[in-house]
């Protein structure tokens, strides 16, 4: 695969982002932060992160309807929401709302790694079936 | 209900029956006293008038019979010559107006010097002179006398009625005297009850007929009331220790005074039997006044007690469930709030596992820093699990309502369960009833049941026993009972067994949220969730959920 295994972390506590991104930078992603959903949508417009990972509740725009511009700006690109308040119903209007994964914090990062790698061998798969019926 | 209620009640209770009493008893008492007055008046006044009637009567049936003797002898006087008479016409007229029935006692004819020309009668008085006499004097300027009772010649009381007749050379009087026995029956016809009779006196107060209490005739009376006035007088009198009611008036031109009386208690005895069912009827009236109040007054006590019961435990069940609000809301603020630095220990956690083995560190040390990174672990993942709870707990979100067949519901949770419960040695015993298909939320009886299920498995304490769980169906409900046979719950626990926070289990195990979110939960769903306990025997909890939710209940 040609592109570079990227994640773009979004959340406002900065100590969670700069810790978080060491550990995944040492599991081979290549690692992007942004403090802020509006920060994130620039990110998106210059990098195209293969996966995002998204905390729901933010000062400013939250999660959820950050994740609904995502999917309509970037429909391809896979969001895991993550958040500390996590209920089954916060849980299904994620999906609802096209969330490839929804988890709560806090997290284990093997689990979060896991479902990283599922959600770029994902996009791959989706990718490739697009690239074969071009249209 | 407190003993302050107690005594709150009770006190109302005398309130309320002293007030109702005095409400009733007060007109009863003024409406009976006016009735009975009135009563005893006009009933008292209708006895006098009565007698008072009855004498006026007796008067002027008294007056009407001498009056007509006058008119027969007046009659003689004017019918028949005096020759015709002393020649044997006399003894012809007396017969007849004797009519056999004894109303004169004899007759005779006197001439103007007051010699007895003429007798015909039982006495020997033939020949005798009158002039000396009261009734031959006032004949003189009258020409006709009824005398008083007196004595005479024949010396036995008698009545005499003489009438005069004039002539060309002077007068001669045609005299009669009254049978006393028959004049008496006449004035005592008039008899009442035992004690009721009429006599006459004369204006000297001596009788002139017979008595039965008193005296015989021409014996003094002592009658105190013997001034002459006009129509009839009622007075009280005692004769001989006894109270006589006495209505006298006087007749025949106020020569005599006609007497009626009556022992008093006889004459008011109808009264005073009326007065005896008045004070009887007022006596029922009271009992029954003072029954119906004590029952009435029983009745709303009664009631209010009831309702102030419904209050307390009302008043109990807010502030329970406002409770469960306020510790709900902060739980939710608490969870959130501790699950970001969680996240950020656990992210450091990881980061530490990471770097551990590169970093040079002592090699007997390595183990024990990832042995630490792991309890670490540990420890974030028992907070994730009180946090997760906390905001179960809090959860105010809607869930979609299904048709949901609970029989089977409860068959996969109870397959769920028995892994585990296998390994703690834990049988599971299941009798589903016969039962409607019931319209909730699926997802929250899961966690309902689960939670139900995992206390009862843990209260078997790995000894192992029996969960016994039943369904039935109700009028408008179901019903679910989860009864274990583990070491039960002491009852000074059992009422904070819904309490948040309240755990038994040792510290780390429980959360202490697993019944206060069931508890939530029910509520949210519309049903009722009741638990009982017997220390080592075990606990039954009894899940009621309605076929149909209730319309503006609470969101589920």
């Amino acid at each position: 695969m040609a592109r570079a295994r990227s994640v773009l972390l979004v959340d406002d506590e900065t100590l969670f982002l700069a810790t978080m991104a060491k550990v995944l930078a040492r599991h081979g992603l290549e690692v992007l932060v942004a403090p802020d959903a509006a920060s994130a949508m620039d990110i998106m417009e210059r990098t195209d992160p293969d996966v995002v990972v998204l905390d729901v509740r933010m000062p400013g725009q939250n999660g959820l309807e950050a994740l609904r511009l995502m999917k309509e700006r970037h429909p391809m690109t896979p969001v895991i929401l993550l958040t500390g308040h996590g209920t089954v119903d916060d849980g299904q209007e994620a999906f609802r709302s096209g969330a490839f994964d929804f988890q709560t914090k806090p997290a284990k990062v093997s689990k979060l790694l896991e479902t990283i790698e599922e959600a770029i061998r994902s996009r791959g798969l989706v990718e490739e079936a697009a690239r074969r019926q071009p249209t | 209900m407190s003993a302050a209620s107690q005594r709150r009640h009770a006190t109302l209770y005398r309130r309320l029956l002293e007030n109702m009493l005095l409400i009733c008893l007060v007109p009863l008492f003024l409406v009976g006293g006016a009735a009975y007055l009135q009563f005893k008046h006009y009933a008292g006044r209708m006895v006098l008038d009565q007698q008072e009637r009855l004498v006026l009567n007796h008067r002027d049936f008294i007056e009407s019979y001498l009056r007509g003797r006058i008119a027969e002898l007046t009659a003689i006087t004017n019918q028949y010559t005096l020759e015709q008479l002393r020649a044997g016409e006399l003894e012809r007229v007396f017969a007849v107006i004797q009519q056999g029935a004894g109303i004169y006692t004899d007759i005779g004819i006197i001439d103007d010097r007051g010699d007895h020309m003429k007798y015909v009668g039982p006495y020997n008085l033939e020949g005798r002179n009158y002039s000396g006499s009261q009734w031959f004097l006032a004949l003189k300027s009258r020409y006709l006398v009824v005398s008083d009772l007196f004595m005479g010649y024949r010396a036995v009381p008698h009545f005499i009625i003489a009438v005069k007749h004039p002539t060309p050379a002077g007068f001669w009087i045609l005299r009669a005297s009254l049978s006393t026995d028959y004049f008496s029956q006449i004035v005592e016809g008039i008899r009442v009850g035992g004690t009721g009779e009429a006599f006459l006196l004369d204006r000297q107060g001596l009788y002139q007929t017979k008595t039965l209490v008193g005296g015989d005739p021409l014996q003094p009376s002592n009658f105190p009331y013997l001034s002459p006035h006009r129509g009839v007088r009622t007075v009280d009198l005692k004769v001989g220790g006894r109270t006589f009611l006495c209505s006298h008036v006087w007749i025949f031109g106020d020569q005599w005074l006609l007497v009626f009386r009556q022992e008093r208690a006889e004459a008011f005895a109808p009264l005073q039997r009326a007065l005896w069912t008045w004070v009887f009827i007022t006596l029922a009236a009271l009992v029954v006044v003072c029954l119906t109040t004590l029952a009435i007054a029983r009745n709303l006590v009664g009631f209010v007690a009831r309702a102030d019961a419904e209050k307390e435990s009302l008043h109990a069940q807010l502030l329970a469930s406002s409770k469960m609000a306020a510790v709900g809301e902060m739980a939710a603020g608490v969870a959130h709030e501790l699950n970001n630095p969680l996240g950020i220990i656990e992210t450091l956690r990881t980061w530490i596992m990471d770097l551990v083995p590169e970093k040079g560190l002592a090699h007997e040390d390595v183990p024990e820093v990832i042995d630490s990174a792991r309890k670490i672990g540990d420890q974030v993942e028992r907070c994730r699990r009180i946090t997760h709870d906390l905001l179960k707990f809090s959860r105010r979100v809607e869930s979609e309502r299904a048709r949901t067949d609970i029989n089977a519901l409860l068959g996969e949770m109870l397959g769920m369960v028995e892994h585990r419960a296998k390994a703690d040695n834990v049988r599971f015993e299941f009798e589903p009833g016969p039962l409607p298909i019931v319209v909730t939320s699926p997802s929250r009886l899961q966690q309902i049941v689960l939670n139900i299920l995992n206390n009862a498995v843990d209260a078997m304490e790995a000894r192992g026993g029996l969960v016994a769980v039943r369904t039935w169906a109700r009028e408008d409900s179901i019903q679910i009972s989860f009864k274990d046979s583990g070491c039960g719950i002491p009852e000074e626990n059992l009422q904070r067994v819904f309490e948040p926070f309240f755990t038994t289990k040792p510290v780390g195990k429980g959360t202490g949220l697993g019944l206060a979110v069931c508890y939530g939960l029910v509520q949210q769903l519309g049903g009722e969730l009741e638990v009982q306990s017997r220390v080592g025997i075990g606990t039954t909890f009894t899940l009621t959920l309605p076929v149909v939710p209730p319309e503006g209940g609470r969101s589920v």
